[in-house]
């Protein structure tokens, strides 16, 4: 059988200067294309379904430098095109269209929606905030016991528990911070929304986190927006906080009512 | 890479050094975004089985000794 191809969607934007996508280049080497309909243009490329397919796909994310390439690649066309245009709404990783003309029906269908998700992440970027737990080795050092008559190893495991109870405390405070950053940040930008806490051997940190917020933030209010936050790390010195950004809007672009 | 941090919002701080954290780019781009059905060849809607199917790949990477480009 020959190999089939299939139309990759990277986002649906408006207001496109499409001159500045020329010659961008996206998944498999392929070029970036545009689908227009209505007043929206879908921001695609041609992909083979030997690759891209059911089948494909489900080998290939088990692999995860073709992850990591294929995610990389989506980005960059998201980041690029969102340098084209005034509003973009990025697509999740992996969607793949049998033909230009299912994307033009489905753009059809859902148009209500997705101007709305347009309206919402216009004129906007999307930041992280994540909290760690900072360690706290002498936060709570066990009361010196010198009372000779208890035996060395009872005055071991009194001390032993009185640090783990010490670093368990430390836990819930720093949690309990979290969330109150998290409330101070959401009430400061125009959406927020909590991503999964990451799994250290994920994010390669001896921390623990105890934050992974996103934030969507009015492009004329970034600067106050992270002096707002590095201002949070003076009253919360449990935490580590970072904040990082811009993204391109992904975890704002979502539709609604579906 | 960097400099797409500046043409988004003009002259905005910017913590981002280097290229995103992979494990922050997958966050976003298997958790949420546009998700459309319908004539979908396949769209991942199993989040959950990607992210175990990643973090299962990640520990056999680890076993081997090898690195997996974690951010620095």
């Amino acid at each position: 059988m020959v190999s089939d191809s299939g139309t990759y969607v990277y986002a649906v934007g408006r207001h496109l200067d499409q001159q500045r996508l020329r010659g961008l280049t996206g998944l498999g080497g392929a070029e970036v294309r545009t689908i227009d309909q209505r007043d929206l243009v879908a921001i695609v490329s041609t992909v083979d379904l030997e690759e891209f397919g059911e089948a494909g796909l489900r080998r290939n994310l088990e692999n995860l430098a073709w992850l990591e390439n294929t995610a990389r690649c989506h980005d960059e066309v998201i980041r690029r095109s969102v340098g084209a245009g005034l509003s973009l709404a990025p697509f999740r990783l992996a969607t793949i269209y049998r033909s230009d003309q299912s994307v033009r029906d489905r753009i059809d269908d859902l148009y209500d929606n997705l101007v709305e998700a347009l309206d919402r992440v216009e004129g906007r970027t999307e930041w992280s905030v994540k909290a760690y737990v900072r360690p706290t080795e002498s936060a709570t050092p066990a009361p010196a016991e010198q009372s000779t008559s208890v035996g060395a190893g009872v005055a071991y495991l009194n001390r032993r528990r009185a640090e783990l109870d010490g670093r368990a405390k430390a836990t819930e405070q720093a949690l309990a911070s979290a969330e109150q950053v998290y409330k101070e940040v959401a009430s400061w930008a125009d959406a927020s929304r909590r991503l999964p806490q990451q799994d250290q051997r994920l994010s390669g940190r001896d921390e623990a986190m105890a934050l992974n917020g996103t934030f969507l933030v009015d492009d004329h209010r970034v600067e106050e927006f992270c002096r707002f936050v590095q201002g949070l790390t003076a009253r919360f010195p449990g935490l580590q906080i970072e904040v990082d950004g811009p993204w391109p809007p992904y975890s704002f672009a979502t539709l609604e009512n579906l | 890479m960097t400099q797409h941090s500046q043409s988004l919002v003009g002259a905005a701080p910017s913590a981002q050094a280097g290229p995103v954290a992979l494990v922050d780019l997958l966050d976003r781009l298997l958790g949420t975004g546009v998700v459309l059905s319908g004539d979908v060849v396949i769209s991942l809607a199993d989040v959950e089985l990607v992210r175990l199917q990643l973090l299962a790949v990640i520990q056999s990477v680890r076993a081997e000794g090898s690195e997996i480009g974690a951010p620095s």
